[in-house]
This record gives C-alpha cells, sequence and structure tokens, in this order.
C-alpha cells in the first residue's frame, strides 16, 4: 500500500488540463510497462449563451464564440502501475456574431502522471492522478471569453476508481482538486461586483471537480459516457451584461461521451459534451476528435 | 491520525493565499498644513467667508468641557469596529472619497441594453432603482462627478481653513493634555473640522450624482463624524461647523451642476443637424455607431456644458480643423496603415490594449488620472486642502478636455476605424473619432500633473504618449485622432495651468 506521505507528494504536484470546459480528464489509455503512446486530438466547443449568478439570464448582446483547439500528448510507463507524460494545447478564439478579434497561440503545456494503487489486471482500479500545468508563454488573460486561456499556474490532484466487469461494462468515478495561482493583470484594477479592486492582481479561484462514468470497454471500442460537476471554491458573480471575469465562482454541470475505435496501433476518438447547467459560466457545446498512437507496447486499458 | 491531520494541512494551505486586497494605506502627517489655505482661490465660492461661521465658545466655557468629557468617553471604547474605521479615514478624507467615488462610477459604468422594440432605453434620475439604472455613469458622466465632486471639497476646505486662522481655537489635545490620541497631534486649529467640511460635501455630491447609494453614503459620512471622535481630534462643535460649511458649500455645488448644461448633454438633435452640416463642408464619409441595432451617440451635446478655465467662445479655436478629411488620399493611407497594424498584434500588445481599456465597469481614463494623482497625494503627504487642490485643478481640466474632444467629435463626426473594417479586441466607443477623447484627456492630465510635480514630468507624458499610441493598436483611433487630441490636450492643460499659477497656493510652477 502507498504511504501517506507518497501519497501527500503526489498530490502535490498536481494534474490537469486546459480551461475545464467539458473535457474528461484522462484520454490516453494506462499504459502497460515500457509503454509508450502519443495522442492528436483537434476539439472545437462553441458558447451559445451566458449563465449569470441569480438571474440565469443571458447576455443578449455578448454574441457567440467559438474555441478551437489542437492538442499533442505524449505519454510514457516507466513501470507498469505508473504512467506520466505531457500536453500542449494551441488554442484560437473566435467571435461569431460581432466584430471583436479572436486570439491564438499555445496555452498552457501539462506535466501529468497516475498511478495505479492496484494490480494493473485486478477488474477494479485506482489510480492516483496528479498534474502540473502552466502557461507555455505568458499572454493575455483579460479579453474572456477571447482570450485563449486563464494564464494562471495549476497544480492538481485527483483519484478515480473504476470496476469493469469480464463483458468490458464499467463504472466509476473521478474527483479532482484544482489549485490555481494569482495572476497579474495589465489593468491596474477591477470592479468585482462590491468593491473595486486597485491592484493588478486578480484571484483565480480553485476548483474541484467530480464525475460518474460508465460505459463498455473491450477489445474493440470504448463507450464512456459521464456527467460531471466543476464547482470554484470562491469568488464572485459575472456582472450584469458583462463577460466572465477571471475571479468568478463558476459551476458547470456537464454531461458526455467518449468513444474510442481501437486497434493495435491506433485509435480514432470523437468526444462531445454539453454544457446542461451552471451559473457564472459561459454555456457551451465541445466536439473533438483524436488519434491515439500506440508507439510502443499496447495500451489495452482504457481510464479517464 | 497524525499524517491524516498533516496531509488535510497540505491541501488546505494550497487553497490559502488567494484573497487579493487593496494596499493598505497608513496615516500620514501632512509636510505642510498650509496655513494660508483659507487665502486660495476657490471655483465657486465668490470668497471664503461667503459662509458663515460663527465665533466658537471658549475652551474654557462649560459647553465645551462637557464635549471634552464626551471625547474622553469616546477614547475608552475602542472595539475592533471603530478601530478599522479609524484605520480607515486616517489616510485622510479627500483619498478616501475619492476612492469612494472611483468604486460608483465603476459600478454604474454600463451602458443599457437594448429592448426587445430594438430601441435604447435611458436611465432616469427619477426612478434610479428601476432599469436600466440611473446613473450610466460612462466616461462623461464620471469625468463632470469628479470635477464636482472635488471642486466642492475644495472649496469647503479653503472656507474651513479661513475659520481655522480666524478663530484659532486650539485642539481638543491642546485644550486637555490629558486626552489621548489616536493619531498625530498638529499646530493646526481643529475648528471647523476640515474631515467635516469635505465629507458633508462628498455625502451630498455623490448622493446626487448616484441617488440610489445614499444610504451607503450616508453611512461613510456617520463614520467619519465617529472617527473623528474616536481619535480624539474634534469635539462636536468642530464638527457641526464643518457640516454647516459642507452643507453650505454643497448646496453652491449642486446649484451650478443643475446649471451647468449637463441636462442638455443628451440631446440627440443636435448631431443630426450638425451632421447635415458636415455634409456641406465636403465631409464624405461620416461616423455611424458601430452597435447593432445603431444605439444613438453618447450625450452627444455635452459641449453644452460650460467649460472651468476657458470661454465658451474659444471653443471654436480649440475644435481643430482635421488635417485631411475621409476619403482624401491620406486618409485612405492612415486606414490601410491601421489595417497593417492590427494584423500584427501580438500578445505583449494585446496586454498594452488590456492596460489602457477602460470599458464597462471601469472607472474611465479620468478615474485613472484620479487614482494616479492619488497616489502622488499620498506619497507627498499633501493636507487635506493640498489633496482636494490639487484633485480639484486636475478634474476641471479634465472636464474641459472632454468638452473640447466632444465638440470636435460632433461637429465633424469623423468615422472611427471600425468603419472600415478594422476589428478591434475592445468595445468600441459610441461615438465618432476626431479628436480622441482618451487622448485629449490624458495629454491635459500629464500636462497638469507636471505643473504639480515638475520633476516628474517626463513620466507623465511617457503614460500619455503610451495611451495615445495604445488607442491607434487597438483599431479605437486613427492616428489623426490622436495628433488632435494631444495638441487638445496639451492646451487645456495649458488654461489649467496659468489659472493654477495664479490662485495663491504655489501649488503650480512651470519650469
Amino acid at each position: 500500500m502507498i504511504k501517506l506521505r507518497s501519497l501527500t507528494l503526489f498530490m502535490c504536484v498536481l494534474f490537469l488540463y486546459k480551461n475545464a470546459q467539458g473535457q474528461f480528464s484522462g484520454e490516453l489509455f494506462f499504459l502497460p510497462k515500457k509503454g509508450f503512446s502519443m495522442e492528436l486530438s483537434h476539439e472545437i466547443s462553441q458558447s451559445s449563451k451566458l449563465f449569470s449568478d441569480s438571474t440565469k439570464s443571458i447576455y443578449p448582446g455578448g454574441g457567440k464564440f467559438r474555441t478551437s483547439s489542437s492538442s499533442l500528448k505524449l505519454a510514457y510507463s516507466p513501470i507498469s502501475r505508473l504512467n506520466f507524460g505531457l500536453s500542449l494545447p494551441f488554442i484560437k478564439t473566435k467571435a461569431l456574431n460581432s466584430d471583436l478579434s479572436g486570439q491564438s497561440g499555445l496555452q498552457d503545456y501539462s506535466i501529468f502522471g497516475k498511478l495505479s494503487i492496484l494490480d494493473p489486471e485486478n477488474p477494479l482500479s485506482i489510480l492516483l492522478h496528479a498534474i502540473y500545468q502552466r502557461p507555455f508563454k505568458s499572454y493575455d488573460t483579460e479579453n474572456q471569453p477571447l482570450s485563449i486561456g486563464l494564464g494562471t499556474e495549476r497544480r492538481i490532484g485527483g483519484i478515480s476508481a473504476r470496476y469493469k466487469l469480464e463483458n468490458g461494462f464499467f463504472v466509476g468515478a473521478y474527483s479532482h482538486y484544482e489549485n490555481r495561482n494569482n495572476i497579474s493583470l495589465s489593468k491596474s484594477g477591477y470592479f468585482n461586483g462590491s468593491e473595486l479592486i486597485e491592484f493588478n492582481k486578480s484571484v483565480i479561484p480553485d476548483l474541484y471537480s467530480i464525475a460518474f462514468h460508465t460505459g463498455i470497454d473491450n477489445n474493440k471500442v470504448v463507450l464512456d459516457i459521464y456527467g460531471r460537476t466543476n464547482r470554484s471554491l470562491t469568488g464572485t458573480s459575472i456582472l450584469a451584461y458583462d463577460f466572465p471575469h477571471l475571479t468568478n465562482k463558476a459551476i458547470q454541470n456537464v454531461i458526455g461521451l467518449n468513444t474510442i475505435l481501437k486497434s493495435e496501433k491506433i485509435g480514432i476518438k470523437i468526444s462531445a459534451s454539453y454544457l446542461i447547467s451552471g451559473s457564472n459560466t459561459i454555456q457551451n457545446t465541445n466536439i473533438g476528435i483524436g488519434l491515439l498512437f500506440n508507439l510502443k507496447g499496447t495500451s489495452d486499458r482504457f481510464e479517464y | 491520525m497524525k499524517k491524516t491531520f498533516l496531509y488535510i494541512s497540505f491541501i488546505f494551505f494550497l487553497s490559502c493565499e488567494k484573497q487579493i486586497e487593496n494596499l493598505s494605506l497608513s496615516p500620514y502627517t501632512p509636510e505642510s498644513f498650509n496655513e494660508k489655505g483659507g487665502t486660495w482661490k476657490t471655483y465657486i465660492l465668490k470668497k471664503p467667508d461667503e459662509i458663515i461661521i460663527a465665533k466658537p465658545l471658549a475652551v474654557t466655557s462649560k459647553e465645551y468641557l462637557a464635549e471634552l468629557a464626551e471625547l474622553k468617553q469616546w477614547s475608552d471604547s475602542l472595539t475592533t469596529e471603530n478601530k478599522a474605521i479609524v484605520d480607515y479615514w486616517s489616510v485622510g478624507t479627500i483619498l478616501r472619497w475619492n476612492e469612494i467615488a472611483r468604486t460608483l462610477i465603476a459600478k454604474y459604468n454600463v451602458a443599457p441594453q437594448v429592448n426587445s422594440d430594438g430601441n435604447y432605453p435611458i436611465a432616469n434620475p427619477l426612478l434610479p432603482n428601476e432599469y436600466p439604472k440611473y446613473p450610466y455613469s460612462n466616461d462623461l458622466y464620471g469625468t463632470r462627478a469628479l470635477a464636482l465632486l472635488n471642486v466642492g471639497m475644495y472649496d469647503a476646505q479653503v472656507s474651513t481653513w479661513h475659520y481655522k486662522n480666524l478663530y484659532k481655537r486650539p485642539s481638543p489635545y491642546t485644550a486637555d493634555t490629558d486626552l489621548k490620541t489616536l493619531l498625530p497631534k498638529s499646530e493646526l486649529s481643529s475648528f471647523p473640522s476640515e474631515e467635516a467640511s469635505s465629507s458633508t460635501v462628498a455625502f451630498n455630491v455623490l448622493s446626487y450624482l448616484f441617488p440610489s447609494e445614499k444610504d451607503f453614503l450616508l453611512a461613510k459620512l456617520t463614520e467619519v463624524a465617529k472617527f473623528r471622535l474616536l481619535s480624539g481630534l474634534n469635539v462636536r462643535s468642530d464638527l457641526a461647523a464643518g457640516a454647516k460649511i459642507g452643507d453650505e458649500m454643497s448646496k453652491k455645488v449642486l446649484a451650478y451642476a443643475n446649471t451647468d448644461g449637463f441636462f442638455e448633454a443628451n440631446k440627440q438633435t443636435i448631431w443630426l443637424e450638425q451632421r447635415d452640416l458636415g455634409k456641406t463642408i465636403g465631409i464624405l464619409k461620416q461616423w455611424e455607431s458601430a452597435e447593432t441595432p445603431a444605439r444613438p451617440p453618447l450625450l452627444p451635446n455635452f459641449s453644452s456644458i460650460k467649460p472651468w478655465n476657458f470661454d465658451k467662445k474659444d471653443l471654436k479655436e480649440l475644435r481643430l480643423y482635421p488635417e485631411f478629411l475621409p476619403e482624401s488620399k491620406s486618409w485612405n493611407e492612415e486606414i490601410e496603415a491601421s489595417k497593417v497594424l492590427r494584423k500584427k498584434i501580438d500578445q505583449s500588445e494585446l496586454k498594452l490594449i488590456n492596460k489602457w481599456n477602460f470599458g464597462k465597469y471601469t472607472y474611465g481614463i479620468s478615474g485613472y488620472w484620479n487614482k494616479f494623482l492619488s497616489n502622488l497625494v499620498y506619497n507627498n503627504k499633501m493636507s487635506e486642502i493640498r489633496a482636494a487642490h490639487a484633485l480639484a485643478i486636475l478634474h476641471v481640466s479634465l472636464v474641459d478636455a472632454a468638452i473640447v474632444s466632444w465638440e470636435s467629435k460632433y461637429f465633424y463626426q469623423l468615422p472611427r476605424p471600425k468603419s472600415y473594417g478594422i476589428s478591434s479586441s475592445i468595445d468600441i466607443p459610441n461615438s465618432p473619432g476626431y479628436s480622441s477623447f482618451h487622448t485629449a484627456v490624458s495629454y491635459t492630465a500629464s500636462g497638469i500633473l507636471g505643473g504639480l510635480f515638475p520633476s516628474n514630468s517626463g513620466e507623465f507624458s511617457t503614460l500619455s504618449a503610451e495611451l495615445s499610441q495604445t488607442m491607434i493598436l487597438a483599431g479605437v483611433d486613427l492616428p489623426i485622432d490622436a495628433r488632435a487630441g494631444k495638441e487638445q490636450g496639451n492646451k487645456i492643460s495649458s488654461y489649467g495651468l496659468i489659472r493654477g499659477e495664479k490662485d495663491g497656493s504655489g501649488l503650480i510652477t512651470r519650469l
């Protein structure tokens, strides 16, 4: 059994992913010892309306926005119970029905690790996840939702559990805590709804996420259906007739699915998610496609 | 168990240090108490004794001794809550009321949204809490608000200083040396209280400008009285005399505000008439609202407002005829250059644009310079009257700059870059481009600040130049708009400096 101290250290390194807009957390398979894989994916996220805090009203003048994300992920397993890897997305944003300029650029790189607590052959799997993420290069964050990201450094720790029957049916859950640094602003201050912050720093609230998964995972196909909630621990509300601010206390309730068609060396992934409800967030729909390459070893264990 | 606790503690630690708070300011002893402040030239008040304050009772009188006894009771009731009040206001009431004004301007700076019938509603001062909330404190509203506030507080300070010198009533701690005080003592007479006079003006003027905030402002005013009593620096009769000056001064400021022409500022017929005139003088392409549906222009008749430092007939000269007109060769070259510039925007330039973007829920460009000068006031340890004076000098000139820029905008109605398909990463102001309001205001500000702090004038000009260039980079202004704004700003600041040099304060010195 892993000792508590080791677990703590692992949790400190923390993990995850882009801007919590609906992706699920662990696209890559859990690799066997000395396995090496790569994923190329492209995802499009389109917003339709804004969920404000108290009124659930939309911002009619806000317009619609599209975010495209192209990502490269690499993973390697030095030992049978440990995978680690890195990822880097290129983001491009666009306003669909206004003249505001979109932005593009390399966003945040991630270094992630997954540790299997139980023997990988066990039908019950318990994984510890850790991700460290930070901007690849400094970028603008103050034109949300057209900025390419939040510009914060993140440390994420999570745990997942899954039970898989012999026929491939599985159920499971995943949860993580995301610690995010405060960031510097170009602006000399901002109004947060109750007070004027005359200081060029912004809190990026920490958040936690809980997801439940079910589906089928066999030699040929993975079908993963999930429901997830992301919740900021602190923060302010979106101001009336305004876009989200970095400091907002966002709640996102998302449903989604991932389908992966597997062969020995390559997998094709199709994903979709939809933000069904929330507050202080932009409602959006995501559709993605990806190619998974098993460059070395086999990867027959889908994990989220 | 211990390990579990450590683990939980670590996770908790990760979520700490998230709170962002404004930098705390410490009270300071002014470098000068400006004993002759009662002789400085005022803006609205004709003379410092126009408001009559009766001679205070002697410090040996029964009534005064009772007030001193009350003060001792206050000093014994310093709860945590009261200490927070003292800490907050001890930085200076002028600085704090300006901070409150900036907050209110930012809070109300959001334009009404279009109705389902395609029209834009107008905020109604008689129904300030109904949508759209009154006021819509846009750049112009905020600019005028800061001028009214600071002129009122400054004039009240001059009157206060006049009576301090006239009556020379000693401070409570001089009258009773056993009295404990929470803040540094001074030689300045405590009668009337300058904090009470400035705060009463601030309460009345801000309540007039932001009627829905009256209860909040009253709570702040009450805090000021409490602060002075708790800190042992004023007795009640000091505060009452200060409040009387503040009340009388407020009436004069509000009378000025009711007749300065602002109520005519949103007269939409003016710009339509001027539009027809523009066509006759060869302006082939005119400004159109960039919003859908087209939003009526922001306060097109703002130039109806009375200028502070120059005569209204000077407006024609300050308007500046454009170097060239739309569709001319030079004009088209500037458009093409702007298109090229916008295509090459990188992330560092986007950050620069954000720095100077004063859109919704901000205190606007005048608020920026207000905060900038407030920092200088604090760093230079200015007295209450000096602080009010510096802020008044700045803000009346910023109103003048707004008037001049706005007059040019609606006289010529030249289009903004957006009319040529040039996009922006920020919202485009709903007004014509020429001349650049942000540039005119900023060069006015840097000129005035250069007079107040001559050794730093280069720094102020650099900031204005950066802002002006950034507005071009952002696709908000064309270079021709910026050049005109700069020239206007320089002229307006000269008017302010000339007045300042003659006001008897010695505050303005030009190298």
